[in-house]
């Protein structure tokens, strides 16, 4: 649906299109604050952080941050919650004193320290207590590699697409975001020509499945407000990968694969701000695209609202579920919440403390 | 070589005497040259060609002067001179005869001679005349010409010297010439005594045969009331520029003052400002939905069977409505061939055939045509997964059945389909198709009053379906459909010389499903969804009155009212008062069974045009339109997800007010045509969408959408060049087109209700178009055009927000893509000229984008990895070009 590229286009592209860097003169002289802050029912700390955006072209990957702010959350019940300045544009709440509860309403505060206040319209939490099961089933995906001859090809990886099914008796359709982590668990023994010991090697490497904020479809109409075989996140399931090893590497086989998932039960409000996330990420400007879109957040300057405030305040409830699926399987084990220490590495002769068997 | 310099020799001695002549002082301009020197710089300054003999000007000589002088004016010169008379078989060809045999060409266009001494009248009851036929191209006699009186049945043959002697009764005779190869020739005889004639008969050729005969007289743009006009014929067709070897009416007209399109291959026209749905595209009388095939890489008309093209921009006539910003007329005819013809065209995208069959002494016409694609193995070949898994093909069909049983009544059906089909990497297949059918029955009552009659239909289906992206139980299938159908009738009466008056009615049934969501399969859990259709009526009588004022002053004075209501049965959500139309806002919805809505209003027209002189005039026009009809689009070009929308309660129709003043002027007597014109349109209730506006299968879209207001001007430079070895036109146009939205909270506006430029704001615009004969069958042509950059809207900023980078992007439209140029050129070598070659070829050899221009189509911005090459940037804004370089094109067209 959102692809709105068409071969009137792409047939002309064939021969004649081409591309190059456009460099017109933009002014990004607007001085707007970034506000990221998100809370959940799981346990705190929480943490704002504030920046200033940059000019579109500017080669830094992050903004400048915004120090000696004064922030704080307070909540429908005439809670306030202060947040401590943790530097480099960062501020964290108690988290022995604050934790998001279902049901309640907060609002975020600002004070900069050049004088302008800032304030996020009242965000609900709401309850995440839907019934769910999760499975998977045999899919493929195709992408385009590259050959050694600079030949571009399209290859199928073959996986299972994690699925849920959320149970819902109400009338209002639940509004759902997911973010997937996947840890691939190899396993390598090197037997040494002299000698009848052999090393065991048990490492793990991580991947992030999504290229966009996975929410859940906004239907049209289903046959209920329940929702059905929504896809969490495509895992291959291929077989082997190349893994570093002490002073080589190897390819080895892939026994387990980890799946992490955040499961966040957004707002209407907050719902509707990741939709827009995807518009803009999925638009490139091209001819056919909507019209590019301003992309606004909850957040106003109160003494002057004009002025662009860009980020969002999000209020979720959040459940944090693990799986595995083993190597050339497709079925789904549920596993504690227990994850690698670092995104990828190995340990010898050890099997580590995480590992999924 | 040899050749060349005896060539360029002769042609020095020609035209040395008259450079001479010319380049010497007023004083001394007393050198006189001959016949053959003024034919000569005739020849090879203007399209036409001289026969005489030179023994008629024997003795004769002319002033050199005599080459200032129009065209028209050497030749009533060298006419007396020679004591010949003049006859003009065709545009290009002047033919001297002398005055012994005068011939004339009466009102009907009949070459009439009278032979004998007129004050011998009633003295004999029968005459002989005695005379010769010669090649009137190579001046030979030729044998075995046949005679015939047609009225006596009398007949003769010439002999080996080409003389011939008929004795005939004296009066009224219809002397025909007919020879094997040759133009049959038809003359009106009247015979009072015995005499002599002498005739030139022309071989037949193309040329001779496409001549289109036209009531448009040459000065039309200074004497018709009518301004903004733009009239093509089939020879003008014929010379347009080609796009990948075709010629395209609707991509071609983009070269004409005032008419502009968004990208190089977007669909659709913008004129003077406006959107493209504010266009009445009629073909055949009917409304066309959507003019493009593969949504812009052609249009969906098929050039071989085009009559004549005619686009207003300006003071359009109160007979036409439903579209606030211009119409063009665009009409199928045949060659009035007394044979069956063929004609066809092998291109790089596609290839097309038509045929034109003259049935019953031509009062019956069979005019058909198709085209088709074979685009799919481009595609398939490229190293891009999703071209690989696309793919893409239209045909088109089309057919005109002319019905003349007598000169007093024509009867045309036409019909047309069209269809497109392409998928998008297996994620989605895209189909539509138009149809399109008219009738209409022209009749002439007498001389003062004629009426037309005609009814038209046109459907456009639209078809979306998404399967392989989704999951089995989330496939869909969308589709929408647009119904029109109409009834016009009209009356023109010419009570006096002074008056033209045109009167009507024309009903128009709207019906349209903007879209029904179903599922694709039988596993999929889509649920239905119809959004509800729309149904609606607009009704226009009209009265226009041509006045003839004074012999210099002339008017078009009209009105047309037009009554329009939404029918139901159907619904209209209510909203809270004092608030923005947003879902959450709605308070009921009241259900309707029959009329929903309705608006009516009087369309005032009026144009004025003041004869200065024979070669100028001024011309004004105002002009008020409604428009019921909307395209919804979240695009700057048509798209597939754009959605037709009639008036409702929300959604007001959209109105405009048009005025426009113009100074034409020609010269050399209308082989050079110039104008000046300047316009001012206002535009009440535009129809903007919200940013991020959903458009498809929306049960409520006013809440996505805001009525605006804007307005456009401009003012319109041209010149045109009609006759001579070169033809053409320059243009250069500059013009604005603003929009402001007036809404009260901020969901309902638009860069705070400030003024912005639309998409079509593109001030500055020059166009270049020119066609070179190099000689009869040789023919350079050469495009160039020039505008402003489109208004674009860019990011400024970027930021991080929750592991993502994103972008800010500007206020809308604050910024231009970087100014359009291109050069295209051809060279053709048009078909044989003899009529003895029953397949004839033509050949054109194109190169779109001559210097290699790299036009920005539109900008996007990608991710990049931080790389030298993009000075370490993560984001980079790029320019999409369409075409980079320049596109060399062969096209072979035929006929038989």
């Amino acid at each position: 649906m959102k692809k709105y590229i068409y071969i009137s286009i792409l047939l002309l592209s064939i021969s004649f299109s081409c591309r190059k860097i456009y460099d017109p003169d933009i002014d990004s002289s607007q001085n707007a604050l970034v506000v990221e802050c998100q809370i959940t029912n799981q346990a705190g700390p929480y943490t704002v952080h504030l920046t200033k955006a940059q000019a579109y072209d500017a080669t830094n990957t992050s903004g400048i941050s915004v120090r000696n702010a004064k922030v704080y959350i307070t909540d429908n019940n005439s809670h306030t919650y202060n947040f401590t300045e943790l530097g480099s544009g960062y501020y964290a709440s108690n988290a022995a004193d604050f934790t998001g509860i279902p049901g309640i309403t907060y609002t975020l505060h600002i004070k900069t320290s050049d004088g302008n206040i800032y304030e996020s319209s009242s965000q609900k939490m709401l309850s995440n207590d839907y019934a769910d099961s999760v499975y998977a089933e045999y899919s493929s995906k195709e992408t385009l590699v590259e050959d050694y001859d600079g030949e571009t090809r399209k290859v199928t990886t073959d996986g299972v697409d994690l699925l849920t099914d959320i149970k819902n008796n109400t009338d209002t359709l639940p509004r759902f975001r997911f973010k997937s982590t996947i840890y691939s668990e190899w396993i390598f023994v090197l037997s040494l020509p002299m000698s009848p010991v052999s090393i065991y090697y048990y490492g793990w490497y991580t991947t992030y499945p999504d290229d966009n904020v996975n929410l859940t479809q906004e239907k049209y109409s289903t046959s209920s407000k329940s929702i059905e075989k929504h896809s969490i996140c495509f895992v291959p399931t291929v077989k082997y990968c190349i893994a570093d090893l002490p002073d080589t590497s190897a390819t080895v086989p892939i026994i387990n694969r980890i799946i992490k998932v955040l499961q966040y039960r957004v707002n209407d409000e907050t719902f509707q701000y990741y939709k827009n996330i995807n518009t803009l990420i999925s638009a490139e400007g091209k001819i056919f695209d909507p019209v590019a879109m301003q992309l606004k957040g909850n957040i106003t300057c109160t003494n002057d609202p004009s002025k662009i405030v860009l980020g969002f305040f999000e209020v979720s409830s959040l459940k944090i579920k693990t799986y595995s699926i083993r190597r050339g399987d497709k079925i789904v084990v549920k596993q504690p919440n227990i994850w690698p220490p670092t995104n990828s590495g190995f340990k010898q002769d050890t099997i580590p403390s995480f590992w999924v068997n | 070589m040899r050749y060349s310099i005896r060539k360029l020799l002769i042609v020095f001695l020609l035209v040395y005497p008259a450079l001479k002549a010319l380049s010497q002082s007023p004083e001394k301009q007393e050198r006189l040259i001959p016949i053959d020197t003024v034919a000569f710089y005739l020849e090879h300054n203007f399209p036409i060609d001289l026969f005489y003999q030179s023994e008629w000007f024997k003795n004769k000589s002319f002033n050199a002067s005599i080459l200032k002088l129009p065209v028209s004016e050497i030749t009533d010169l060298l006419k007396y001179s020679c004591n010949c008379s003049v006859i003009m078989p065709d545009s290009s060809s002047i033919v001297f005869i002398p005055l012994n045999s005068a011939i004339e060409q009466n009102s009907a266009g009949d070459n009439y001679l009278t032979i004998g001494n007129p004050v011998e009248f009633g003295k004999y009851s029968r005459a002989t005349i005695s005379g010769k036929i010669v090649d009137g191209k190579k001046y030979q006699p030729l044998p075995g010409v046949k005679i015939r009186d047609d009225k006596s049945k009398i007949s003769t043959v010439t002999d080996k010297s080409g003389n011939f002697s008929i004795t005939l009764p004296v009066g009224d005779n219809d002397l025909s010439l007919s020879y094997i190869g040759y133009e049959d020739n038809k003359y009106k005889v009247k015979l009072i005594g015995n005499g002599t004639a002498s005739f030139f008969i022309f071989e037949k050729s193309i040329n001779l045969n496409e001549v289109v005969v036209t009531s448009v007289r040459n000065d039309n743009n200074l004497v018709s009331t009518q301004m903004s006009q733009i009239q093509l014929t089939a020879r003008d067709i014929k010379e347009l520029p080609s796009t990948f070897g075709e010629i395209d009416i609707i991509k071609s007209a983009t070269l004409l003052p005032g008419v502009q399109s968004v990208g190089e291959f977007g669909t659709g026209l913008n004129i003077r400002g406006g959107s493209a749905d504010q266009n009445l595209i009629l073909l055949e009388d009917v409304p066309i939905f959507n003019t493009s095939h593969l949504f812009g890489l052609t249009s969906i008309i098929n050039p071989d069977g085009v009559s004549n093209v005619n686009l207003l921009k300006a003071g359009i006539p109160a007979k036409y409505g439903e579209r606030a910003s211009s119409l063009m007329d665009i009409h199928m005819g045949s060659a009035n061939s007394e044979k069956p013809k063929a004609a066809g065209g092998i291109g790089l995208i596609n290839s097309r055939l038509s045929v034109d069959v003259p049935l019953f002494d031509n009062k019956i016409n069979l005019m058909a045509g198709g085209r088709t694609t074979y685009s799919n193995w481009l595609l398939h070949s490229i190293p891009d997964l999703d071209l690989m898994n696309s793919s893409a093909e239209f045909y088109d069909l089309n057919a005109l059945l002319t019905v003349a049983p007598d000169k007093n009544n024509k009867i045309v059906a036409f019909g047309y389909f069209s269809n497109d089909k392409f998928g998008f990497s297996h994620n989605v297949d895209y189909k539509y198709d138009n149809t399109i059918a008219s009738l209409r029955w022209n009749h002439i009552f007498s001389q003062k009053l004629s009426s037309s009659l005609m009814t038209g239909f046109s459907r456009y289906n639209y078809e979306m379906s998404e399967l392989y992206t989704l999951q089995v139980s989330e496939s869909y299938q969308v589709k929408s459909q647009v119904l029109y159908n109409n009834i016009k009738g009209n009356l023109t009466w010419h009570p006096t010389k002074a008056h033209t008056i045109d009167a009507g009615a024309n009903a128009v049934f709207y019906a349209i499903k903007p879209g029904d969501l179903r599922p694709l399969t039988s596993e999929s859990l889509v649920e239905p969804v119809s959004v509800s259709k729309q149904k609606a009526r607009e009704f226009a009588l009209y009265l226009s009155d041509n006045i003839n004022i004074t012999s210099q002053l002339n008017a078009e004075i009209g009105v047309r009212y037009t009554w329009y209501a939404l029918k139901g049965p159907g619904t209209v959500n209510e909203y809270r008062s004092g608030y923005p139309l947003t879902t959450e806002n709605i308070t009921d919805t009241i259900s309707y069974s029959k009329t929903i809505k309705q608006y009516s209003g009087p369309e005032p027209r009026i144009s004025l045009r003041y004869s200065i002189d024979d070669f100028s005039s001024v011309k004004i026009s105002y002009n008020h339109i409604n428009q019921y009809i909307n395209l919804v689009s979240n695009s700057s070009v048509m798209a597939p997800s754009d959605v037709w929308k009639l008036s409702d309660t929300y959604i007001r129709p959209l109105k405009c007010d048009q005025y426009a003043l113009g100074y034409f002027r020609n010269f050399n007597h209308n082989a050079i045509e110039t104008s000046i014109e300047v316009y001012y349109k206002t535009l009440t209730d535009i129809v903007e969408c919200k940013d991020g506006a959903k458009i498809l299968l929306n049960n409520h879209l006013e809440t996505d959408l805001i009525n605006a207001k804007g307005y456009n001007y401009g003012i319109e430079f041209y010149v045109k060049k009609n006759s001579g070895r070169l033809t053409g036109w320059a243009s250069y146009t500059y013009s604005r087109s603003m929009r402001k939205t007036t809404g009260t909270y901020s969901s309902e506006q638009i860069n705070g209700n400030s003024y912005f430029p639309s998409n079509f704001d593109k001030p500055h615009n020059l166009v270049l178009n020119s066609n070179y004969h190099i000689s009869r069958r040789w023919r350079f042509s050469a495009s160039f055009t020039y505008n402003t950059g489109r208004p674009v809207t860019l990011p400024e900023l970027k930021y991080n927000y929750n592991g993502y980078t994103l972008v800010y992007y500007s206020q809308r439209n604050k910024y231009r893509l970087p100014d359009y140029h291109r050069l295209d050129v051809s060279i053709t070598l048009d078909e044989s000229l003899r009529l003895k070659k029953k397949w004839k070829g033509s050949w054109t050899f194109s190169i779109i984008n001559l210097y290699g221009r790299k036009n920005p189509y539109s900008t996007f911005f990608q991710k990049d990895a931080p790389t030298e090459s993009n000075d370490y940037r993560q984001f980079s804004l790029y320019q999409l070009y369409i075409i980079g370089r320049p596109l060399p094109t062969l096209t072979y067209n035929f006929s038989f």
